[in-house]
């Protein structure tokens, strides 16, 4: 309940008189940081209190609850002890509440905004970075289930508050947990959605064309451009690699394009001899053949049947 | 791409669980701050 300005100045007026009358004003003033604008909030506090409860702020000993300002370390404990110690009504249930249940819906909008865009971006992410958020998303469910019953809790403890003023309190401090587990989750699920933004980028940064390739002959494993490792692959497996490591394969004539149809690999054939050349050399190892078994050169004359035996292969090849 | 929508239909099912619970935080919290 707001209370015209001229009656704070008024009682603040008042306040700083006592204050200054018991020596107290200037170490009052210099204790808290704001100075003299926490006694005129301690003043406006008091004064909105008593107006709310329908009660003549000149009833209220003001000497006798400043004297006592010096020994608390914020104007929120001096109110506090007032309300303890009776002097002063405990705020209603709507001033207490309004401001917290603000925060709290608007928290949970923002909660819901971040869900709902992690849902979004998942799509389109690998299935082993997708098991890792939902690994999360597990774990956050178990801390949404705390703040289910911390919810109920605070709905429970408003309805008692309207009936009780004692249970105010309690519900304040049940409504500021609530307010905090709520921001926790926001901080858990916008680092949850930063990593997989992350995720995606690295994701788009390593997509290699991969190309099908047909194994001529035996190619040993080896580390591919993407530094991923593929092989061994034997003669006429079909294996996919990036297409710079198929590049290097088809050039070196290990591997073909695979493509069924298309390409039929062709099997290298050795360069051909004319049949006279290896009649005439076959002529002449005979005869040298011959001539080392006449001379008894047994190693010579196995040598020379070797190399005839390799020309008559050749011959009828 | 079966085993991607499959991993993501299930990740989907937990974080609208997920978003059923804030909405329904979010609804009580707007009721009791019009109710006040």
């Amino acid at each position: 309940m707001s209370v015209p300005r001229q009656r704070i100045k008024e009682y603040y007026e008042r306040v700083k008189r006592i204050l200054k009358e018991t020596r107290k004003w200037d170490y009052v003033v210099s204790k808290f940081p704001e100075g003299e604008l926490a006694v005129y909030r301690a003043v406006t506090i008091i004064l909105e209190r008593l107006a709310e409860v329908g009660v003549d702020p000149q009833t209220f000993d003001w000497k006798a609850a400043f004297v006592k300002l010096e020994d608390y370390d914020s104007i929120d404990s001096f109110i506090e002890a007032l309300e303890e110690e009776g002097v002063l009504p405990t705020p209603t249930i709507t001033e207490l509440g309004a401001s917290e249940e603000a925060f709290i819906a608007r928290e949970a909008s923002r909660l819901e905004g971040q869900i709902m865009s992690l849902i979004e971006e998942a799509k389109d992410v690998r299935p082993e970075i997708l098991k890792r958020v939902r690994e999360r998303i597990a774990e956050a469910l178990g801390q949404v289930e705390d703040i289910d019953r911390l919810y109920l809790e605070v709905s429970r403890l408003k309805e008692e508050a309207r009936r009780e003023r004692a249970k105010a309190r309690e519900y304040k401090a049940k409504t500021q947990e609530l307010e905090k587990e709520l921001r926790k989750l926001y901080e858990e699920i916008s680092a949850l959605r930063q990593q997989l933004e992350e995720a995606k980028k690295a994701q788009k940064r390593y997509v290699y064309k991969m190309v099908a390739l047909k194994a001529v002959s035996h190619i040993p494993s080896f580390v591919g451009s993407d530094m991923k490792i593929y092989g061994p692959f034997e003669a006429g497996q079909i294996f996919n690699v990036p297409e710079k490591d198929a590049y290097t394969l088809i050039s070196r004539g290990l591997a073909q394009p695979w493509k069924p149809t298309a390409f039929t690999p062709e099997i290298p054939k050795a360069p051909k001899i004319p049949k006279e050349e290896i009649k005439a050399k076959a002529t002449q190892l005979w005869n040298e053949y011959i001539n080392a078994s006449l001379a008894y050169e047994p190693t010579k004359a196995m040598q020379i049947a070797r190399q005839l035996r390799e020309l008559r292969k050749q011959l009828f090849s | 791409m079966k085993a991607l929508s499959k991993e993501y239909e299930e990740f989907k099912a937990d974080a609208e669980k997920l978003l059923k619970k804030i909405r329904k935080i979010k609804k009580g919290m707007q009721k009791q701050k019009s109710e006040g």
